[in-house]
């Protein structure tokens, strides 16, 4: 069976460090000279444009956007603007599609699955939108999707919200939507979620998902 | 005998200078250059970076790693620059359309990774190395020039035709 290593590169991480990790590993990955790997982390609070976004997605001033502490960047994946920051979970895999035998909309579908799963464990019923990727509870997103492949080898990934700030993405059109809602785990159960065990869930229902052995974070 | 070991050691000892000299480029060169690329990021990033450092130490390794025949291809051609004595700014201008180079093949063949924008200060400052470290060590063979016992002036093609050797 294929393994995957999980890191947990923990909280309040750079954004440009975090890429440059995703970088490194991608290259590696890509020669052959390193497993699958799936990164796990909260970002320092960033909003980040994907390749498809419009400025005009970003509704806070430069001046707005350094009072309130969050940066702007521009990022290399799909998808529009979103946001990242405390309480978020970020996942970042980086595996090598042809060596899983996936397409890319296979492993966009088997990330929704896992988060859908990793959801239904803490009693939350998510599901997808056929209009729009991510994962969806009723009309609201709980978490966004934003993927890069190059040389079959994925980077970028997933933001499931569990004890995010909310008001944070009020600075702008979330991946572009404009009325739509954004909730998270803990807005919907009403309590905080300790992220440990999250972060345990989502790496076992991922491994579950796109068949890889058992494993810890 | 004696003569003949001293040689092959010398010539060894040639060929680990180049070994030396092309392993530290492969090595140093994507480090330096991801350092200075991300430079603004590491300068301003709130807090933690040594962790950030150490990201980036690896992700040169990587890229070292990857495009290590491109940089032992451009280790040769440096030596091949110092030989001809070519000029420094010509040196200067190959390294930067070197880096340029460089820098389009990664984003086409392995990852878009580095704006050509945000690429050119760490390719300017890499080629101003790359170029003085040729013009130094040119001027250390030029130093080393009149110490060399001079070599002997082959000889003219009258003189072979004189002593009956032509033909």
């Amino acid at each position: 069976m294929r393994t995957l290593e999980v890191i947990d590169l923990g909280a309040d991480a750079d954004y440009a460090e975090v890429l440059a990790r995703q970088e490194a590993l991608h290259a590696r990955r890509a020669e052959g000279g390193a497993a699958d790997t799936l990164l796990l982390l909260e970002h320092r609070r960033v909003y980040t444009l994907g390749r498809s976004a419009e400025a005009g997605h970003v509704l806070l001033s430069e001046e707005a956007l350094e009072r309130a502490g969050i940066a702007c960047v521009r990022a290399s994946r799909g998808g529009d603007v979103t946001y990242h920051g405390p309480g978020q979970l970020v996942g970042y895999p980086i595996l090598h599609l042809g060596e899983a035998g996936l397409r890319v909309l296979d492993f966009v579908a088997g990330l929704e699955e896992a988060l859908i799963r990793a959801a239904a464990g803490y009693g939350v019923e998510a599901g997808r939108d056929p209009r729009n990727r991510g994962v969806w509870v009723g009309g609201s997103k709980l978490a966004a999707l934003g993927i890069r492949v190059a040389r079959q080898v994925t980077m970028h990934g997933f933001a499931l919200n569990v004890n995010t700030r909310l008001e944070d993405y009020g600075g702008i059109v979330p991946c572009g939507l404009r009325g739509v809602g954004v909730t998270s785990l803990s807005a919907l159960l009403g309590r905080p979620l300790e992220m440990g065990e999250v972060k345990a869930r989502v790496a076992a229902s991922f491994r579950a998902v796109f068949g890889y052995a058992e494993g810890g974070v | 005998m004696r003569g003949g070991g001293t040689d092959a050691r010398e010539v060894w000892r040639g060929w680990l200078r180049v070994a030396a000299e092309t392993a530290a480029l492969a090595v140093a060169m994507p480090q330096v250059f991801l350092f200075l690329y991300y430079a603004r990021d590491l300068a301003v990033g709130s807090g933690a970076r040594a962790p950030f450092a150490r990201a980036l130490a690896l992700y040169g390794l990587a890229v070292a790693q990857v495009s290590a025949p491109y940089v032992i291809a451009l280790t040769l051609a440096l030596r091949v620059l110092i030989r001809r004595r070519v000029r420094v700014g010509v040196t200067l201008g190959c390294a930067v359309a070197a880096g340029y180079l460089w820098v389009a093949v990664w984003n086409g063949l392995i990852l878009e990774s580095f704006s050509y924008g945000g690429a050119t200060v760490p390719i300017l400052l890499c080629s101003l190395v790359f170029a003085g470290y040729a013009a130094a060590r040119r001027l250390y063979l030029d130093s080393l020039e009149p110490l060399l016992p001079p070599r002997p002036a082959a000889p003219a093609a009258g003189e072979n035709e004189a002593a009956g050797l032509s033909g």
